[in-house]
């Protein structure tokens, strides 16, 4: 009898009848955008290349018309009207059906769309006399004067407002008016247009389309083109912009939809494979060490042998919750294995995207070693050990999907053949120690690593390997004086963009502070794009298109996104005029990134005792371990 | 010790180190030259003063890009150290005479000691906050404590024998915070005096009411719980009452003292 049974007297029959009963939760309870009508399915599926799939391969509880009429969506675009962002995170690709897309092809920070076109944030650090000014501002929290102001909505100062509200139109109200209202700073002039569609989509759109095509380098996308499936199926970000070129309508297919596509669907894993492979493979293949030693047309020999897979779940963020309350062994249950310690080593594992944990066998658990993050491999030890010795050396390590991995596996006997033997004398892997099973308790129970061991086991379970600047406090020096909290607020517009407080692990605590994430799901679904990763690194939200939806709060499983209420200059609160809802904003931390001096949150510490640390790395965790 | 010390550390006592061997040998060269070393030691003292003060105005505007904070904390109880020697120099270990050199030698006294204190306390009440379990903040105390109040009067409302032992014996307790100096010394002889108290009316209760006992132990713990996080906390603030508005005090008394000195000053 558990402690609720001793109290309430409830005996788990009685539980059973007292309890709400539901249809167990399935797979497709929520559809995409609220699911496709017959006559939409019908008219996809009759157009190529969903036209050729065969059905009867797909499972019965999977049929291709439950993947289309859930995972997939058909969605109309204006002239102009931007369907993704280059550096974007989504999690679906688009299949033209009717009209056309235009592609940026100017690309990055010298060539491509500048970031204010494309609705985010220029940040640009601070002069001395620009800090100094800060001390002149209002004292009343999240005061934001454009607020207001957005580029074709009516002047709003002059919008009746009560006692203590200003009233303005919804962020997203279509420009009926040119931006008289607008503020003079350059950023809300050269900002994009928002407007909502029939279907109640946010729709952000380019200015002035044929000046864009002047300047920029692009190509023309027509019916019967998918583009977007590689940043959705390796989580990788958008490479291009892409916008209509006319009004086009476009099937957009979640990524769920996609998996099940790619794996059932044979003519549609060939494409998204030769796409990869044309575009995006040879390049990744060149960036990793172990191959960059190969001619061209080794590496092409070696391109055409890897596989490409995908293990974990992509949306792991939504169940990060339910998951970090899990015991270890039930966390380790739920990682999908990649390799596992003991069997033969199929191949060198290079991962494209995500996290894995390397563990090995440790009394009756694992223990985790290390973790690995994109572009690092894993099996190439082994391959190599039993290359050079001529022995058979199985894996000595498992390994195992943290949410969602994707990897290219180049197999064992292509490395043995075409790549250990040109391979340079200082990349090879030295020999193997080989390990017996339970040798790895030694390090659990050695002093020396123990805290490290500790340590790295807690921020791999609790997936804060994700954090390349993760706020980690040392609860051993920290004299709660609160400075990092009035120095984060003096930063930004008297409202703290983190609390200190947090997950804690004996005398480490990692806060609530946006850790700029090497896998940004927060970035998932920002109907505006005004949550992106800077040129500089940080992931940064642009007060001026963020819209309030709190799709990137929900988002983040780490709950350090907060939305908050704003104010006009003269201390009212700004309520939606139709509703009188306050309107509120995302903020969370942006690594301070238009200060000069780094994070005000560490400068302001006296104590050494708050950090902003690249967990992603293991080396800089050690390396603040021991300062 | 020194051993103990960490390579940073040792290069910064280091520093300090040669600054005083350097202030000690200009005061004696100072006087070979039959110049007054009281003069070389007060303006350096002054100097020093300011260096220190500086620190509260760096502090205050944490959006300047004026370095870490943990260099200038450094810098701050190194040169403290220093200032309190170079004060020994200047004055000499003897009771002050006349008002102003009184102020002055009090206000100095008082900053250095509750400096000294600050830093002790830094260094010993992190590590017993962190063995109390998860940090609180200190804001939220009060809302914290006013909540566990009000569950153990809810508690304690049914039953007769535990109301009264609520009245007499737990309300005030819980109202506001105690124990202070036990959980500073790490003592847990207050909270095992309450338990005891409390368990002694086990035997007299019901089972429903013995549920309902143990809820109140639970409520008992967290709050001396809360307390001792209120003690450490409040004892890690309390240094800065002193050791901040009487800086701004030392400053200008310093000031006041050296306008009387160049006032005052003989020709040769």
């Amino acid at each position: 009898m558990d402690v609720q049974q001793a109290r309430t007297g409830i005996t788990p029959a009685g539980m059973v009848d007292a309890a709400e009963k539901i249809p167990r939760p399935a797979r497709w309870d929520v559809p995409f955008d609220g699911g496709m009508s017959e006559a939409s399915v019908d008219r996809v599926l009759a157009v190529a290349p969903f036209s050729v799939i065969d059905a009867a391969k797909f499972p019965a509880k999977i049929p291709l018309r439950g993947v289309m009429t859930n995972d997939a969506r058909i969605v109309r675009f204006k002239k102009g009207d931007i369907v993704v962002r280059e550096g974007d995170y989504g999690d679906s690709a688009f299949f033209v059906l009717s009209g056309a897309v235009r592609v940026v092809l100017s690309r990055g920070a010298e060539g491509g769309l500048p970031p204010a076109m494309l609705g985010r944030r220029e940040s640009k650090e601070r002069t001395f006399v620009e800090a100094a000014m800060q001390l002149f501002r209002s004292r009343m929290p999240e005061v934001h004067a454009d607020v207001g102001k957005r580029p074709g909505t009516a002047p709003v100062a002059v919008a009746v407002p009560t006692a203590d509200s200003t009233k303005v139109p919804p962020f997203t109200s279509p420009p009926d008016v040119p931006p008289t209202g607008a503020s003079p700073k350059a950023v809300v002039r050269t900002m994009p247009l928002a407007e909502i569609d029939d279907a109640g989509h946010t729709r952000v759109f380019l200015q002035d389309v044929p000046a864009i095509l002047d300047r920029y380098r692009t190509a023309r996308m027509g019916a019967g083109e998918l583009f977007g499936e590689i940043a959705a199926l390796g989580r990788t970000p958008r490479t291009a912009t892409v916008f209509a070129d006319e009004t086009a309508e476009l099937l957009e297919i979640r990524w769920h939809g996609l998996r099940e596509l790619r794996r059932y669907a044979p003519a549609i894993k060939e494409h998204v494979d030769k796409i990869y492979r044309q575009n995006s493979l040879l390049v990744h293949l060149r960036e990793t060490p172990l191959f960059k030693h190969l001619s061209a047309d080794e590496l092409a020999g070696v391109a055409e042998t890897v596989r490409f897979e995908t293990h974990g779940d992509f949306d792991w963020y939504g169940s990060y919750k339910s998951y970090s309350e899990k015991s270890a062994a039930e966390k380790l249950e739920k990682e999908p294995l990649i390799a596992k310690e003991g069997d033969a080593p199929q191949g060198v594992v290079l991962l494209r995207a995500g996290f894995a944990r390397v563990s090995r066998k440790a009394g009756s658990g694992e223990l985790t070693t290390s973790y690995l993050g994109r572009g690092q491999v894993f099996g190439l030890d082994e391959i190599a050990h039993a290359w050079k010795t001529g022995a058979a050396v199985p894996n000595q390590a498992s390994l195992r999907a943290l949410g969602y991995v994707d990897v290219i596996v180049v197999p064992a006997d292509v490395v043995v053949a075409r790549v250990l033997p040109k391979l340079p004398e200082a990349l090879m892997p030295p020999f193997l120690a080989i390990a017996s099973e339970g040798d790895a308790i030694g390090v659990v129970t050695a002093p020396r690593t123990r805290e490290e061991s500790v340590l790295r086991e807690f921020l791999v379970e609790n997936r804060f390997i994700n954090g390349q600047a993760t706020m980690v406090i040392d609860l051993d020096r920290c004299i709660h004086c609160d400075d990092c909290v009035d120095a984060c607020a003096a930063t930004h517009d008297n409202n703290p963009r983190f609390v200190r407080h947090g997950v804690q692990l004996g005398r480490h605590l990692v806060a609530n502070a946006c850790m700029h994430c090497v896998d940004p799901v927060c970035m998932i679904g920002c109907p505006t794009g005004a949550i992106s990763r800077s040129v500089q690194g940080p992931v940064v939200i642009n007060d001026a298109t963020c819209i309030g939806c709190g799709t990137c709060a929900r988002a983040c499983p780490y709950d350090d996104i907060r939305m908050v209420e704003v104010r006009t200059p003269d201390g009212r609160y700004v309520v939606d005029e139709r509703t009188n809802a306050p309107i509120t904003l995302a903020t969370k931390c942006d690594l301070c990134i238009d200060q000069s001096g780094g994070p005000a949150c560490v400068r302001a510490c006296g104590h050494d005792a708050l950090a902003r640390v690249d967990l992603s790395d293991p080396a800089s965790l050690t390396q603040w371990l021991s300062r | 010790m020194i051993s103990a010390m960490k390579p940073a550390t040792l290069q910064r006592a280091g520093f300090a180190a040669i600054a005083l061997a350097a202030l000690v040998i200009a005061e004696r060269a100072w006087g070979t030259a039959l110049r007054d070393p009281a003069m070389l030691t007060g303006w350096t003292l002054f100097a020093l003063v300011l260096l220190l003060a500086i620190y509260g105005v760096k502090k205050a505007l944490p959006f300047l890009p004026l370095g870490q904070s943990t260099r200038w904390m450094h810098l701050h109880s190194w040169a403290g150290f220093l200032a309190v020697a170079a004060y020994v120099m200047h004055a000499g270990v003897r009771l002050p005479t006349g008002p102003l050199e009184t102020l002055l030698a009090l206000s100095f006294v008082l900053v250095a000691a509750s400096g000294i204190a600050g830093l002790a306390l830094a260094r010993l009440l992190p590590p017993m906050l962190r063995a109390r379990g998860e940090p609180i903040l200190f804001s939220r105390l009060p809302g914290l404590r006013r909540t566990l109040a009000e569950r153990a009067a809810a508690l304690v409302a049914p039953s007769r024998a535990l109301a009264d032992h609520h009245r007499l014996h737990l309300a005030e307790w819980l109202a506001s915070p105690d124990d202070a100096l036990a959980h500073l010394r790490g003592s847990r002889r207050p909270l095992q005096r309450r338990l005891e108290h409390t368990e002694a009316l086990f035997r007299y209760l019901s089972p429903d009411e013995l549920m309902t006992a143990r809820s109140l132990i639970d409520v008992i713990k967290q709050k001396d719980l809360l307390d001792a996080h209120h003690a450490l906390q409040s004892a890690l603030r309390a240094w800065t009452l002193v050791h901040i508005p009487v800086t701004g005090a030392l400053v200008l008394l310093a000031a006041a003292h050296a306008l009387t000195v160049i006032a005052f000053r003989g020709g040769v």
